[in-house]
Formats: structure tokens, C-alpha cells, sequence
């Protein structure tokens, strides 16, 4: 079926406004407003995000923190610990519930693996050997564990958000 | 009806192996936070080279790129980190060190060593504790005080720096009416250590990138952690505990296993030495050169939870900087603890007597020391380091260490010279007044390959040398002789016991030439031809000692 289709024949489902990709996000059906209104709450804090912003934003904030640290003296300082924790969060809250599953469980090797890029291409001297390089790594991952630890925290806490504003009875009682 | 679909199974297994990706990094990231926590956690940890970096006196730029140089301080302190005596009994019985009172705040061992980012080979500088420098003051953040002014102490032993500035801040603590006595001795032993940094430094011209503190108590635990370590005498040690003095080893020469408190004795002894405390520099190097030798043969130093565990014992005892990484460390020093290592020992121009104190008519030994010349050498050798050095091999100039099995404990040295049999009981004895003359001779014969058994005194005034043999022993002998270089023949004699000979040593005897290394000239990446450049004779401060000679166990008086 055509995307014009689609739009053409609105699906008048009532808990499920709009259509699901495989990814998990969402696009808007834009259905009638009574229909909308009939709806339960979006699975998601930020409505309305478009479906690019969660993963997006997953990767774009360790990165703009670890550059941001760098610029400060040290990638693991303090700009990647808020800039990691608060991307997490703002990607939970922009991903349906289906995007969750696949938001929460990239955060930990993201952030990993920017932080390793960083230790292995920032370091100065340059890490030489493959010993050198491996000491390097263990840098990486004892700087990043608390803050992949503290980005899981906030992002099961945003999901437990979600979950809670989901099955909020909404728009008074229901007939 | 909520329309709930259920996912697709292929989703499922998408979702799963998600998770199951993100839990393996989680936990793999986890456990290494957790070891490297592990391994720092409970260490304690200096401020001071931050502190000393602030300027003034003393104070040196830091230096460009990535070599390290490590500052060792070793303290005499029979206290642990919170200011207790360590327990009486301990002290006496099993680290044989006297009693609680003696030692104070000492730091009587200070090894400077360069740690090349190149990978090249390790330099060490001794700097003997008795050497007389200047000990220059500063500025020090002392919590409750604000910042403190700390008084130059002008000239004095190197090794009292640490106790005279800790002293100081004790005394302006405690009138402040600071009462717990842990804040007390850490504070307190916080400006001990920049004071013995900005010494350390003013003397050699070097900027100190790490500390490492280790106490009494420290070294004792290393062994223990180890179990056992094997070090090399050139000559038989025999050092009574008399008035309270001495340490009472008593070891044969050749190579020994030792336990922690036999160890700590060979680490301590400065009586009945040919060179008093600069052999027992050269015992301090020989012991770190042993214990890292065990190390590697034990695999300790390959092994993380090896490493780890010797740490959790040992790190009770150590003090470390704050800006230290142990796994960096672990890395950049992988020649150290390879075994490519030349420790020297700073040059001194003679002794004197002086003053033991502003105003004092007591006075005290010290070594007089050109600091130019000091300056020069250090930063000479720690400037230039030399191309990337192969992996350590077994030195072919390692000299023919004899062995002599004479208690359970020692083994044969390797490289023992077949004739030089287990039963072949060598006495060598001083007939002269020139002290400490037979132990030199054992040295001497040792590097020839020929293990003394026992020295002792032979009178005063005896004229030529004499050497008398057991049956059997007629080669033997000859060898002695020839070795000793005097000229009177070796007499049998029958109320000897077979397979024994007995030196007793005249004015005729001439020790061979000292072979002292000249400090302008000594190479940040040669390595020395054989111990012999170790002799410790005169007061050239004794020569190179390679980590790797005699497989990493270097022979020492």
C-alpha cells in the first residue's frame, strides 16, 4: 500500500494512532482529531520527535561531550559524564517502546567505543605498542563504566516515566 | 479490546541479542573498572610533587614527553601510616630492627630511577643517605593551618629532611590543638615528603614525576607476599646484634634464599662491611634487583591477580603520588621489571664531620658531595637516553660466582667453578690493622671465583700472607694464591681438617685497583660490563650494578 494510501484511509485504530516502522518509531497518521483524542497517551515523553532523534541523539552526545572534555583538558571529564547521561535520557524519552529496546541496549557499546576512539586518538604521547594501546583501553573503560552505569540508571528511569504516563487515564473519564 | 500485537519472533531474537550485546559490554566493562579499583583502592596517596610543582626552592619544571622518573624512599620508621608504634615484639623479633625509638623518620633509601618512554634501558641513581645537601624550604597546604611556611633547614644529611620538616608541621599541628593522631602523622608526613623532594631535587637537578613510599614494615611484606627471595654475597656476612646495633645476619657468601625477616636484615646491615653504607646501597639495589627477579620468575609480573595480590598485601605499607597510575606504570616500566636496569650511585667527595644540628657541638658523620658534578651526571644521563636496548640476556660478562652451599639455605651460584668443590672450607683472616681488609679479599677472590667460607682477624702485624691447606685442598690453594697475587707458596698443614684452607692475610697483601665509574662519563644507556664495576671501595660510592647480572641476583658485600 502507498504511502498516499495510507494517508488516504486513516487507520482508526484507537490505541494505536499511528503506524509503527520495524524500527520501532513512529510516524503520525494524522487521523481525525476525534480519533486522536481517543487515543491513549503517546508511548513516549516527547511527542511530536522525529524518528531520526533517538539515535541521534544516543551517538551525538558522548561524541560533542568527549570533544567538549577534550577541548577542557580530558574527554572524560566532566561535559562527556552530562553530556552522555542527558543525551540518554533525552533519547529514552523521544523513543516509543519498541524503540527502547533497541535505544537502551546501544548506549553502553556507544559510549564505550567513543571513549576508546578518544583515549587511542587523543592520548598524547601516542599510544605506541599494542600493550601501550591495550593500557590505554583499560583507561577508557574505567573512565566510561560510571557514566554508561549512570546513563542506564536515567534512561530505565525515563522508561519508568514513559511507562507511567502511559497508562494514565487521560482526558477525564472515559464513556 | 486493546489491540495488542504480539511481536514478530525475528524482533524477539533482535531484542535479545541486543540486550545480550549490551549486557556483555556492561559486564566487561564493569569487571575492568572493578579490577583497576581494586588495585588502587586502599593505597594511600601524596599530594606532595603537585605541592613541591607550586615553585620556589627546590622546585623543578617538569619535563617535557613521556619518561618517567621515580623517586624510591625508603623510611626507617617502626611507626605505621596512623603514627602507632609498629607492636615491640615485631619489631624486635621478627624484623630484628631494635626497638620503636630508633630510626625516626629516615628516609635511608633514596633511588632515583629514569624510565625512558622509548622502552630503552632503566637508569638509577642511589643518593646515600648521608650525603650533606642543602634542604631548602616552602610553602606547604597543611589542612587546618591554611598554608605553612616551611623553613629552609640549610645544609644536613638528605635523609633527615623528611624528619626535620615532618617535626616542624607536627609541632605547628599539634599547637593549632589537632589531636587525632592519624590526620596528625599523614599531614604531618605530607611535608616530610615535599621536603625531601625539594632536596631530592635541588640536588640532582631532575624534576621528581612520582614517589613511592615504602616503610620498615613494607619491605618485610614484599618478601612475605613473595614468600622467598635469593640474593648473592661476594664475601660472608656475619653482622651481631651487639649494644643494641647491627642486625644479626649471618649469611655465607655465594647465593642464598632468604624469608622477609632475613631479607630485611641484608636490606638494613651497615656494620662489618668493607664500605659501611654504601654497601648497604648497593645491598638495596641488589634487594630490589632480587625481588623483581621473583617476581619474574614467578610470574607475578604477568599475572593481574598475582599483581593484585601482592598489592592487597602490601599496599597498607606504601604511599604512592596522587597523579600515579599503577597499570601506566606497570607499562612504562616493563624494562624495569624485565630486568634492563643499571642502578649507580651518586658520587661523593669525601666525609666530614659536622655539627649534628644548628648550634650543636655534637658532630656527625657526612658525606661531602660536589652538587655541579651531581647535577651534571644525573641530568646528563637522564637527558640522553640511549636507542631502545634488546631484551635483557644472560650477560656474557657475568664474572664466575663461585658457590658455597654452607647452610641449608644458599645454593650453588651458577657459573661455580667444578674445583671449587662444597667441601672446601676457605677462612681468610686479617693479620693486619687495616679494617675490614679480609671481607675485601673475599671480594676480590669471589670475583676471581673463589667463595670464602668465613672471615675473621689473625692477628696484627702480620708481615706476608700465609696460606695453609687440609689435605686435599693443595690446588685449591695454589689457586687462592695465585688469585691473592702474593708470593709466599701454600703450606700443608696437617692439623688443618681435610678439604679446608685458612688465608691469613699480611701487609704484603695490595687489594686489586678499585675500577670506580667516572660520574661525567657514566652512560644513561650502557650497560657495565660486569659487577666488578659494583665494587664499593673508596669513596667513589662503588660503580654500576646491572639488574641482570648473575641472572638478575647481583652479588653484593
Amino acid at each position: 500500500m502507498s504511502s498516499a494510501a495510507r494517508a488516504s484511509k486513516p487507520r482508526d485504530v484507537p490505541s494505536r494512532p499511528q503506524t509503527r516502522t520495524r524500527t520501532g518509531t513512529r510516524t503520525h497518521t494524522h487521523s481525525s482529531s476525534s480519533a486522536a483524542a481517543r487515543t491513549r497517551p503517546a508511548a513516549l515523553l516527547l511527542t511530536g520527535s522525529p524518528r531520526w532523534l533517538p539515535a541521534a541523539v544516543l551517538v551525538a552526545g558522548p561524541v560533542i561531550g568527549a570533544v567538549l572534555g577534550h577541548a577542557a583538558g580530558g574527554y572524560h571529564g566532566p561535559a562527556f559524564a552530562v553530556l552522555t547521561v542527558g543525551s540518554a535520557a533525552l533519547a529514552t524519552a523521544s523513543a516509543t517502546p519498541n524503540g527502547r529496546w533497541w535505544v537502551i541496549p546501544a548506549l553502553p557499546p556507544v559510549a564505550w567505543l567513543v571513549a576508546a576512539t578518544a583515549e587511542l586518538g587523543w592520548h598524547d604521547p601516542p599510544y605506541q605498542s599494542a600493550k601501550a594501546k591495550a593500557v590505554g583501553l583499560v583507561h577508557a573503560t574505567t573512565h566510561v563504566f560510571p557514566v554508561i552505569v549512570a546513563a542506564l540508571v536515567t534512561m530505565g528511569l525515563v522508561s519508568a516515566a514513559a511507562a507511567a504516563v502511559r497508562r494514565r487515564p487521560r482526558g477525564g473519564r472515559r464513556a | 479490546m486493546r489491540d495488542r500485537r504480539r511481536p514478530a519472533g525475528g524482533l524477539i531474537a533482535g531484542r535479545a541479542l541486543a540486550s545480550l550485546l549490551s549486557l556483555a559490554v556492561v559486564a566487561s566493562t564493569g569487571l575492568v573498572w572493578f579490577e583497576n579499583k581494586q588495585l588502587t583502592d586502599g593505597i594511600h596517596t601524596s599530594t606532595s610533587i603537585k605541592a613541591v610543582d607550586r615553585g620556589g626552592d627546590g622546585s623543578v619544571p617538569p619535563h617535557l614527553g613521556d619518561d618517567v622518573n621515580l623517586l624510591l624512599i625508603g623510611l626507617d620508621s617502626r611507626k605505621d601510616m596512623d603514627g602507632n608504634d609498629l607492636p615491640t615484639q615485631f619489631v624486635e623479633e621478627a624484623l630484628h630492627a631494635g626497638s620503636s625509638a630508633i630510626g625516626y623518620y629516615n628516609t635511608n633509601v633514596l633511588i632515583l630511577l629514569h624510565i625512558p618512554a622509548n622502552g630503552g634501558r632503566v637508569t638509577a641513581y642511589s643518593i646515600p643517605r648521608d650525603d650533606y645537601v642543602e634542604r631548602p624550604g616552602g610553602t606547604a597546604d597543611v589542612p587546618g593551618l591554611g598554608t605553612v611556611q616551611v623553613p629552609d633547614m640549610g645544609m644536613g644529611k638528605i635523609k633527615e629532611a623528611y624528619g626535620d620538616a615532618k617535626t616542624f608541621a607536627e609541632n605547628k599541628l599539634t599547637a593549632a590543638g589537632l589531636k587525632d593522631k592519624a590526620k596528625l602523622e599523614a599531614e604531618s608526613r605530607e611535608v616530610g615528603r615535599e621536603a625531601t623532594l625539594r632536596a631530592v631535587q635541588k640536588l640532582t637537578g631532575v624534576h621528581v614525576d612520582h614517589l613511592a613510599e615504602v616503610n620498615l614494615v613494607g619491605f618485610y611484606d614484599v618478601v612475605k607476599a613473595i614468600g622467598t627471595i635469593q640474593v648473592c654475597l661476594k664475601a660472608p656476612a656475619s653482622d651481631p646484634i651487639e649494644d643494641g646495633a647491627g642486625t644479626g645476619l649471618n649469611l655465607p657468601a655465594g647465593i642464598s634464599t632468604v624469608d622477609a625477616a632475613t631479607a630485611l636484615q641484608f636490606v638494613r646491615q651497615r656494620y662489618h662491611l668493607p664500605n659501611s653504607d654504601l654497601d648497604r646501597t648497593h645491598r638495596q639495589q641488589a634487594f630490589l634487583s632480587s625481588v623483581t627477579h621473583t617476581l619474574r620468575e614467578k610470574g607475578v609480573l604477568g599475572d593481574l591477580g598475582a599483581m593484585q595480590r601482592l598489592f592487597d598485601v602490601v599496599k597498607k605499607d606504601i604511599v604512592i603520588d596522587d597523579g600515579w597510575s599503577v597499570l601506566d606504570f606497570a607499562q612504562q616500566a616493563s624494562n624495569l621489571t624485565g630486568g634492563n636496569a643499571t642502578f649507580y650511585t651518586l658520587p661523593i667527595k669525601s666525609t666530614a664531620d659536622v655539627p649534628d644540628g644548628p648550634g650543636s657541638k655534637t658532630l656527625t658523620s657526612v658525606n661531602m658531595v660536589d652538587p655541579a658534578l651531581i647535577k651534571k651526571m644525573v641530568t646528563d644521563a637522564f637527558g640522553n637516553d640511549a636507542a631502545v636496548a634488546p631484551p635483557p640476556t644472560t650477560p656474557t660478562s657475568a664474572p664466575t660466582s663461585p658457590g658455597s652451599p654452607a647452610t641449608p639455605t644458599s645454593t650453588p651460584t651458577p657459573g661455580a667453578s667444578p674445583s671449587d668443590g662444597p667441601k672446601t672450607t676457605i677462612t681468610v683472616n686479617n693479620g693486619t690493622k687495616t679494617t675490614g681488609l679480609a671481607v675485601k679479599s673475599s671480594g676480590a677472590l669471589f670475583n676471581a671465583g673463589i667463595t670464602v667460607t668465613k672471615t675473621g682477624n689473625g692477628g696484627n702485624n702480620v708481615a706476608h700472607t700465609t696460606v695453609h691447606y687440609g689435605a686435599g685442598a693443595a690446588d685449591q690453594a695454589s689457586r687462592i694464591q695465585a688469585a691473592l697475587g702474593t708470593k709466599t707458596a701454600p703450606t700443608a698443614d696437617k692439623s688443618l681438617p681435610a678439604n679446608s684452607i685458612v688465608v691469613t692475610l699480611g701487609y704484603d697483601y695490595k687489594l686489586p685497583p678499585d675500577k670506580p665509574v667516572s660520574p661525567t662519563s657514566t652512560p644513561s644507556g650502557a650497560s657495565p660490563t660486569s659487577d666488578e664495576s659494583s665494587e664499593s671501595s673508596g669513596l667513589n660510592s662503588g660503580g654500576a650494578l646491572d639488574m641482570s647480572s648473575q641472572n638478575g641476583i647481583p652479588c653484593v658485600y
